[in-house]
């Protein structure tokens, strides 16, 4: 499930000159590969069953966060964070005490993480990696018993495959980021940006938001991984909301990252950014609600990359695979036809850029402390994989560095940066053109252009219907009859992926970038999703739900003072 | 019905308000624009807040809680966590129908989190009075929107039903107003340091599994308008010292101790060489409880001393006096979260051996030299209390 995918985040870590000398080792990596070596050899000795894994992972986060509404600050919040994350498991690879429960109704991923010392003092440290790796070792134990027990008493599972795989230890220490500092006049430059907004009487609530946030990662394992490294990501997000006078709810959200503050866009590019969300807020307070339709449309690349990510993209994970209260729509296709020929996928979270733009999901060693790598999940339309962490599913015993998560969660499969591919396309304007022809074929009066797409969501359980709901954000009719395109309100596009994906019929030669975050199970990672516009031949939108409230009975208080 | 328009008390309030706002306000140059922003849209909305057809309100109230809040964690000799977070957070009521009748006091029992739904809204926290006004003016329209459909259900509902005593949905108050100064956030001073020296204690205390000290510096400047015309503002500060320490008895079970310190100002707070005590003490009384025998069920005389028997009646009684009434609910299933004191309908009667009287006094400061938190000026509904 995914929420909000026009929030940028961007990954940067500091390449490390050639030829150079060693990076050195942090006293966090310090202390935790000290740590890892002392605890796992005092519970070989004293613990019984012994623990035959160990891991620590530790996640520095700093950030610094503006908002302004309305010419005035709303936020402004620093926080700092060092938090702490242990694997212990007993048992081994093939059986371990992480396995789930089977029928144990909804398990959680959730781990409580520990906060660490802010200070590098390694006293404080070792005691709080102590302290916590006891406890944690204690609960697995009592955990590989009812595992075991729910082996033995329970129908074998239909995917027999180990818990854990066997995989090289990475060794990457990379120098770590300083804090990225929001530069002087910050608050004057965003307060002014966020003024943009207040010339327009029916803009409700507005804001526009900076932040920078640092990311430092260290990662140490008995299987001897060492991981160091980190990234800076800087994030501007205007945002603007209104209400039509049947009481729909209308909003733009726009969002810019670099891996440096000059990397944003100038102050004029952000003032005329800012002007045309206003326009379009306007423009879609006027526009007519479009009454449920199913038809041909055009999914712009953005578009298109979100409604990868939901529809696709979480259906490929590995975990999912072996989870039996999931829907596993793609489980038991390996190898056959799933997307038209002409497209290929994969995921590949060691791309930094596309084009000029900065991937989100970019990074070089996953959560597991595995090394990421370029996974092909389709070719010319056939699966041939998934997005693996290091629990293995029947046929994939070895993770492909997607193991992600956000500190105190469980990584799973995630994933980094998906593209999709056409090998063959058409230029847009043509694309445009057939999405005509096809409106013509079928009868409609007009097609649906998407323009924009602020994120959606997808259910991959059994329980509950494979759907999926992607929420636009600017939709315009395209008219067979050659009449102006128009744009209209109100629409959510719906629909099942497998039926979705079949309708499928060109792809145009210029695409999309979309840059986001993704909440799942095992939490909110930075995402990128890049894709051709897409002509489909049919899609379904449904009613957005509305509020019935109507626009304020009083008029702004600003159109009330005579300056 | 007869709904008092609020025009009119406004009027009143106006005549009482123009001396005590000059007077209160002159430490603070300038006017007070959070005070003038809640002024503006109060009155507007008084004059001409109203849907068609449906009633105009007949009560609004704004309160605007600035907070300053710094905490700094620190174990183990280092600091954990520091944060300083500024918030503004505004609350409003609207109320329509009737001093007797009005939309209060009523879930539809439409949705689980029905009585969740008033939280506050976060307001710049710049001295914006223009951005300020824009908020508010927002809140208001919302919550009138709500008000008066509440009021529709709520009268459905009362109109199937015969209430025994009918009481009625709000009291009437005489405006009050009490403008003290703002007051901006205090400076820490050496407490970071100390807090995290007093930390480092721990490191000599083998038999202590985890602990930590927080120090939390709160200061908040509360505002408060309705249109009967009470305006009150009050600052107010908080300075803690919070300890605590765990471990675990030799058969395994968790243990733990808390400490904590309360002040208004940091000069009252003890001083560390005291804290350095009181927290040695805490972890030698830790250690003792380690290998104290565990008490098997029980049941007989129990002596409740120091901390234990105002605890005792904090927990159990108090809470049984507060004059809260369950809310009218559209399906009295739905209420049963919502239940009445075991003290209703016991008025005069005995309820307590006849030797113990219980009073509440927010008027007391401090109590033999100990500084008593629950002591107030003007409650969160602008009326000054009483003992």
């Amino acid at each position: 499930m995914k929420r909000a995918g026009l929030v940028l985040f961007l990954s940067l870590p500091l390449t490390p000159c050639a030829g150079a000398a060693p990076v050195p080792k942090g006293p966090v990596l310090e202390a935790l590969e000290k740590g890892v070596a002392r605890s796992f050899r005092l519970l070989k000795e004293k613990g019984d069953p012994a623990p035959y894994f160990l891991s620590y992972h530790v996640t520095e986060s700093e950030e610094t966060s503006l908002s302004a509404s309305r010419g005035a600050v709303r936020r402004d919040a620093t926080y700092r964070t060092r938090l702490l994350d242990i694997d212990v498991r007993v048992g081994g690879y093939d059986l371990d005490s992480s396995r789930r429960l089977r029928g144990g109704g909804y398990a959680s991923n959730r781990v409580r993480p520990v906060s660490l010392p802010l200070e590098d003092d390694p006293v404080a440290l070792e005691a709080s990696l102590w302290l916590e790796t006891d406890r944690r070792y204690r609960s697995a134990v009592e955990r590989l018993q009812q595992v075991k027990a729910d082996v033995a008493v329970k129908a074998a599972a239909d995917d027999a495959s180990a818990d854990f795989s066997q995989e090289a230890p990475a060794k990457l220490v990379e120098p770590l980021p300083l804090s990225g500092v929001l530069p002087a006049g910050s608050a004057e430059k965003l307060k002014a940006l966020s003024a943009v907004f207040e010339r327009e009487g029916a803009v409700l609530d507005s804001e526009a938001a900076l932040s920078v946030k640092t990311t430092r990662k260290s990662f140490a394992s008995s299987e001897g991984a060492s991981v160091q490294h980190g990234d800076v990501t800087w994030r501007l997000t205007p945002f603007a909301t209104t209400r039509a006078d049947d009481g729909m709810d209308l909003y733009r959200f726009e969002s810019f990252t670099a891996r440096t503050p000059e990397g944003l866009p100038d102050e004029a590019t952000l003032r005329k950014t800012a002007e045309s969300m206003t326009a379009d807020l306007v423009a879609l307070r006027a526009a007519p609600v479009l009454d449920p339709y199913t038809g041909p449309a055009v999914l712009s690349g953005k578009a298109a990359g979100v409604f990868f990510h939901e529809i696709f993209g979480h259906r490929i994970e590995g975990h999912r695979q072996k989870d039996e209260t999931d829907g596993q729509t793609f489980t038991k296709m390996v190898g056959q036809r799933v997307l038209p020929e002409f497209l290929t996928v994969y995921d590949d979270p060691t791309q930094k850029v596309s084009g000029s733009t900065d991937l989100n999901g970019f990074y070089l060693v996953d959560d597991e402390g595995v090394a990421a790598r370029r996974t092909t999940v389709v070719d010319k339309g056939i699966l041939k994989g998934f997005l693996m962490s290091r629990t293995p599913v029947a046929g994939f015993a070895k993770s492909n560095g997607h193991g992600r998560g956000q500190p105190g969660m469980r990584p799973v499969g995630r994933q980094g940066n998906l593209v999709i591919e056409a090998a063959a396309s058409v230029p847009n304007a043509k694309l445009r053109e057939m999405l005509v022809e096809e409106c013509r074929r079928q009868g409609k009066p007009f097609g649906l252009y998407f323009a924009d797409i602020s994120g959606g969501f997808t259910f991959t359980g059994r329980y509950l219907p494979q759907a999926f709901k992607v929420v636009p954000i600017m939709v315009y009719r395209v008219y067979a009859d050659g009449r102006p395109d128009e744009l209209v309100r109100g629409a959510d596009l719906i629909g099942t992926p497998l039926v979705a994906f079949s309708r499928i019929v060109a792809a145009g030669d210029e695409g999309g970038i979309i840059n986001g975050y993704c909440g799942a199970e095992s939490g909110t990672v930075p995402v990128s999703a890049v894709a051709p516009s897409l002509l489909t031949s049919q899609i379904e939108v449904q009613k957005k739900a509305k509020s019935s409230e109507r626009p304020p009975i009083l008029p702004p208080p600003a159109a009330e003072v005579k300056p | 019905m007869n709904a008092p328009r609020i025009g009119a008390a406004l009027a009143v309030a106006a005549a009482l308000l123009s001396g005590p706002i000059a007077a209160a306000d002159a430490p603070t140059p300038g006017r007070d624009p959070v005070l003038s922003a809640l002024e503006a849209e109060l009155a507007r909305s008084v004059e001409r807040l109203r849907l068609d057809g449906v009633e105009r309100p007949y009560f609004i109230s704004h309160t605007v809680t600035d907070t300053n809040v710094r905490r700094v964690e620190a174990t183990f000799g280092a600091v954990v966590r520091s944060t300083v977070e500024k918030s503004r957070r505004l609350r409003t009521d609207v109320r329509v129908g009737s001093y007797d009748v009005d939309s209060s006091e009523f879930l539809a029992g439409r949705s689980p989190y029905e009585r969740f739904d008033a939280f506050p809204r976060m307001l710049v926290t710049d001295d914006d009075e223009m951005a300020i006004r824009h908020e508010v003016w927002l809140a208001t329209d919302e919550a009138y929107k709500a008000a008066a459909e509440r009021l529709e259900r709520k009268k459905a509902v009362l109109a199937n039903r015969v209430e025994k005593d009918p009481v009625p949905d709000f009291s009437r108050e005489r405006p009050f107003v009490s403008l003290a100064p703002r007051r901006a956030a205090p400076e820490p001073g050496e407490w970071p340091e100390r807090v995290k020296r007093l930390s480092a204690i721990f490191r000599e205390l083998p038999d202590v599994q985890e602990s930590s000290l927080v120090l939390t510096i709160a200061s908040v400047n509360r505002t408060f308008v309705n249109s009967e015309g009470t305006r009150v503002r009050v600052p107010s500060a908080r300075w803690s010292i919070e300890v605590q320490a765990s471990t675990q008895a030799e058969d395994g079970a968790p243990l733990k101790r808390v400490l904590s310190f309360h002040e208004v100002e940091p000069s009252r707070l003890p001083t560390e060489a005291v804290l350095g005590a009181a927290i040695r003490k805490m972890a030698a009384e830790l250690s003792a409880l380690r290998v104290a025998p565990v008490l098997e069920s029980y049941t007989g005389p129990v002596l409740f001393a120091d901390e234990a028997a105002p605890t005792l009646f904090a927990d159990l009684f108090a809470p049984q006096l507060s004059g809260r009434r369950p809310p009218l609910t559209a399906r009295p299933a739905t209420g049963g979260a919502e239940q009445g004191s075991d003290l209703a309908g016991r008025l005069g009667r005995l309820v307590l051996p006849v030797f113990l009287g219980v009073v509440d006094d927010p008027t007391l400061a401090s109590d033999g030299g100990r500084t008593l938190l629950g002591s107030y000026d003007v409650d969160d509904e602008g009326v000054p209390p009483g003992r």
